[in-house]
This record gives structure tokens, sequence and C-alpha cells, in this order.
């Protein structure tokens, strides 16, 4: 969690309970207030770490479609963006797609590393001879500063090897407890020997993009949703978070066809993209 | 939309919720209705401030919505430049200019040794890390061929037999070994014509993007053109092609969606549903 989400829940969250703290005000509807005040924080606390559950919901509701830009609908459904041109109707929808194995910041990179980077020729290109429609397999990245990551590593390596020492001498020392230690201090050394053998950590993200073409609206977005399903199953093999994207981050990522912000900009707009 | 400008809404919201919460903490006993009442309206202003962060692009068009749609811009999403190799797109008071780089690699995993495939896997790290100074987007884009042109010529091909052979028939003093052998370039032309019209073919092409804000259109090209001169040589030297500056259609087919699927190809699948 970042400092933003922080401060903006905890400030929204305070203002809550001072609602809440008025007891006396509301007399006999202090039931009431209490009420209020529970659907008001838990609202705040979905709409700050998983508003994609709540405005495709607010939008149905409310039946409420977008016009993005010229030609471009979201359907209220909020599933897909759909393009109207020469009488049809295209309709862009995207899928995660971070393929942890590929990038650098992997946790889980130590053992059968190099089998799976050799496999994943194979995979990728048996995965797209399966697919018969449009698609994009998307990655946008940037290496990030070394020596600012180094220290970084190193750091959290010395905070994990002070907690060892510390836990090793505890009186009742826990063995899952000091591996798992162990291995999480493993795993910080193969990355800082990776930087030593040259290579750049990577801050990215990764996502999939497909379209689909109907004579109605609702026909495109229904071969749309055909479309991902059949991705999700064939990019399976490659052990991927394959989630539809919903809401307000799929117009984010629509947006990225026309121009990429910083990298900052973007991990900001994609909580659950990291 | 701009960052100050969602914070101060935040703050606005905040603000109004809070002024809700001092009125209820001063309101004399009897008034429980109302304070009631300002503590839903708080609460409200307080929800709608934590989802300032995200939204706060939505708050405006969604208070003007017509007939349920909310407009959020009435603008083509992007220009394509005069000279047609890059897009322009006005983000508030930025102009970004994004220039795509074809990629062409054509290798395929079963002539590659384990080693190559390492290598070749290792590669796409290497190349989404090619530079540090700004964001790429590296994708692989598998989309139908345009088979207008191509289908137009062998249709006017198919033609010209056809009327030769129309000719050849008619007149009585044609060789039947001559007559033979443009019956056998007929039947190649239909078989042709008949094949490529059976099932869409499909393309697959790696591109890169790089993006750069400019005080104008100029700039904002002429950065995005020099990214993207540096992003084709660093694409060349890691996966050995001549990577090259995409214009016209074939940029826009890494951009717009109909031209991901060319109307040659729709009939055929809607026919196939």
């Amino acid at each position: 969690m970042d400092e933003e989400t922080i401060f903006r829940v905890g400030i929204t969250s305070i203002l809550a309970l001072m609602f809440a703290s008025f007891s006396a005000a509301y007399g006999p509807l202090d039931i009431l207030a209490i009420i209020l005040f529970l659907v008001a924080f838990i609202l705040i606390m979905v709409i700050s770490f998983a508003d994609f559950l709540l405005f495709p919901i607010f939008t149905k509701l409310l039946k409420v479609s977008t016009i993005p830009a010229r030609d471009y609908t979201i359907p209220k459904e909020n599933d897909g963006i759909v393009k109207y041109v020469n009488g049809l109707y295209y309709a862009t929808g995207y899928l995660t797609a971070n393929v942890y194995n590929y990038v650098f910041q992997a946790e889980q990179m130590i053992e059968g590393e190099e089998s799976e980077m050799v496999m994943g020729p194979d995979k990728w290109e048996k995965a797209v001879m399966s697919v018969k429609f449009p698609f994009k397999f998307i990655a946008i990245g940037q290496a990030v500063d070394i020596q600012k990551y180094r220290d970084d590593l190193e750091g959290r390596r010395a905070y994990l090897e002070f907690q060892y020492s510390k836990s090793e001498s505890a009186p009742n020392v826990s063995t899952s407890v000091l591996e798992d230690l162990k291995r999480r201090t493993r795993v910080l050394q193969v990355r800082i020997d990776r930087l030593g053998a040259g290579e750049r950590p990577l801050s990215s993200m990764m996502y999939i993009e497909t379209t689909a073409v109907g004579i109605t609206m609702s026909d495109a977005m229904s071969k749309l949703t055909q479309q991902t399903d059949q991705l999700q199953t064939v990019f399976n093999v490659f052990d991927l978070d394959l989630i539809r994207v919903v809401g307000r981050e799929m117009y984010s990522l629509y947006k990225l066809n026309y121009y990429i912000p910083t990298m900052e900009e973007i991990i900001s707009s994609f909580q659950f993209q990291k | 939309m701009n960052k100050n400008f969602s914070f101060l809404i935040f703050l606005g919201l905040l603000s109004g919720a809070f002024i809700c919460a001092v009125i209820i903490g001063i309101l004399p006993p009897g008034y429980e209705i109302v304070a009631i009442i300002l503590a839903a309206i708080g609460l409200l202003f307080d929800v709608i401030a934590a989802s300032a962060r995200f939204y706060s692009y939505y708050f405006v068009p969604f208070i003007k919505r017509k007939n349920n749609v909310v407009t959020l811009s009435n603008e083509p999403p992007f220009f394509v430049t005069a000279s047609g190799n890059a897009i322009i797109i006005k983000e508030e008071e930025n102009t970004y200019a994004s220039v795509f780089v074809k990629i062409p690699v054509y290798l395929s995993s079963t002539e590659m040794s384990d080693e190559e495939k390492l290598n070749f896997a290792r590669s796409f790290s290497k190349m989404i890390t090619v530079n540090s100074r700004y964001p790429m987007k590296l994708a692989s884009q598998l989309y139908y061929l345009n088979k207008d042109e191509y289908i137009r010529r062998i249709s006017a091909k198919l033609n010209e037999v056809e009327d030769k052979y129309d000719k050849l028939k008619a007149d009585k003093t044609t060789p039947d070994k001559l007559l033979e052998r443009v019956e056998g370039e007929l039947a190649m032309w239909h078989n042709l014509f008949d094949g490529v019209n059976k099932s869409p073919s499909q393309n697959q092409m790696a591109y890169a993007m790089v993006s750069a804000p400019g005080a104008n259109e100029e700039e904002a090209v002429a950065i995005a053109m020099q990214r993207a001169e540096e992003v084709a040589a660093g694409a060349g030297s890691i996966f050995g092609v001549t990577a090259s500056i995409a214009t016209g259609e074939e940029m826009l087919t890494f951009v717009e969606p109909e031209y991901s699927i060319p109307p040659a190809t729709i009939s055929e699948l809607l026919k196939k549903g």
C-alpha cells in the first residue's frame, strides 16, 4: 500500500468515524447513523482497494454508458470498449497477463527458471497457433535505477539477516520461521547476484488485448467474451493471472494504446497490475 | 485529469463532509432528523471524496450526462501527423506524440536449440530494458491480413483469363493444345480465388511503441522519433533484424481495431458466426 492510499483511506475513514461518534445528536436514530457509517466505511474500503468491483455495478444499475472518444462507447457493463465504424462494431477487451517468470522482480525464479525459459518460445508458438482471432500481447516496461534497486535489496537482506539471528537466539525457535527467513534471504541474494551479472531490474506491466467484430454492439461484446475466455484457456500454460480487466483500469489500458505516460503514473493507475 | 485538480476535488468534498460533521456537533437536542440527514449528506461527500483519486475525470461529465450517456470526449482519440509516421494525442494541456517501431522477428522455436530458445527468451527481457529513461511498450500482435488488394488482383487476372478462354473457344482455328493450356490456367486462377476466400489469413508482428510529451506537436514528434530510432537500433542489435518505423496503414494496424480485422475478412467471419 502506497503513502497516498494510506493518507486518503485514513482521512476519509476518520471523517466517517466522526459522524458515528455523535450518538447524542441522533437520539433514537442512533442505529440508523451507525448503519450509515458502516455502509460508508465499506464503500470507502471497496473504492480504495477494489474499485473494479463497484464501478461496473454502479454504471449497470444506473444504465450509464460512456463515450471516451468519438466513435467509441463503453457499454454499461464496463467490460469492453466498442468502436462503431463502417456499420460494424469492433469490441476490444483486456486481460491481465503478468508473466512473472520473465520479469526480473519475480520471487519464484530460483528453481527451474532456465527450463521454464527454454519452454517459453515453444509454449508461445503453440498458444499463438491455436488462436484464430486478433489479439496483442503487450508489455510496458522501463529499466529502473540499478543503484537505488541494489540499495533497497541490500537493506532488505540486512533486515532479514537481523531477523534471522534474532529468531535463532530466541528460546522457542520455530524451524519453519527460520526456514522461511532463510528462503527469503536466498531470493534477495539471487537478485543481488543477478544485478552483479549485468542484468537490469525492470518495472513492468503486461496484458492481453483482443478485438471482436459484430453487426450489433451486443453481438460484438458476446464474441469478445468468447475470445477472452479462449485466451484465458490458451495462455494458462504460462501460469499467468489472466483476469478480465473492467471499469476504470480498462479505460486506462485503452488510453495506453495511444500514448505511454511515465511508469509511476501507469503503476499508480493500476492497483492490481503492479 | 490533472493530479492537482483531482486533489482539490478531494479536499473540497472532504471540507463539505467536515462542515456537515461540525454542524451535527453543534446542533441543539431535538434536531435528530436534521442530524441524520446531515450525516447522510456528509457521509456521501466522504465516499465521493474517497473515489476522487481515480474518478475525478468522471465527476463533471457524469453530472452533465444526457440520456444516460457520459461523454468524456467527442474528439477522435488521436490524430495522424501529416508525414504519417506518428500519432498525436492531446491530453489536458499536454501534447504527446507516439511512434511505432516494427520488429520483424521471423523465428520459429521448432528451428531453435535449447540454448537458442533460452537466449531468445532472455532477449525479450533485454529488449524491454533497452532504455531506462522512458517507458516503452513492446507488443506482439496477431491480426488478419488485408487481402483486399490481393483478391482484387486475382479477380482481375481471373476475368482476363476467362475472356481469353472464351475468345479462344469461339475461334474454331484454335489448336486444342493451346485451349487446354488456357483451360488449365483458368482452373488454377479459379482454385486460387476460391482458396483465398476460404479462410482469413493471419499475420503476427512484433512492435515497440514510444511516446514523448512536447510543448507543441513538432517538438513532441521530434523527441518521439529520436526515441523510436534508439529503440529500433536496440531491437536491431538484440534480435539481429532491421527494425523500422511504421507509417500509414501499417502504423494504424497497431492502433485502430478495424485495421486488425480488415473489411475483406469480415463477411467470412460473419458467415462463420
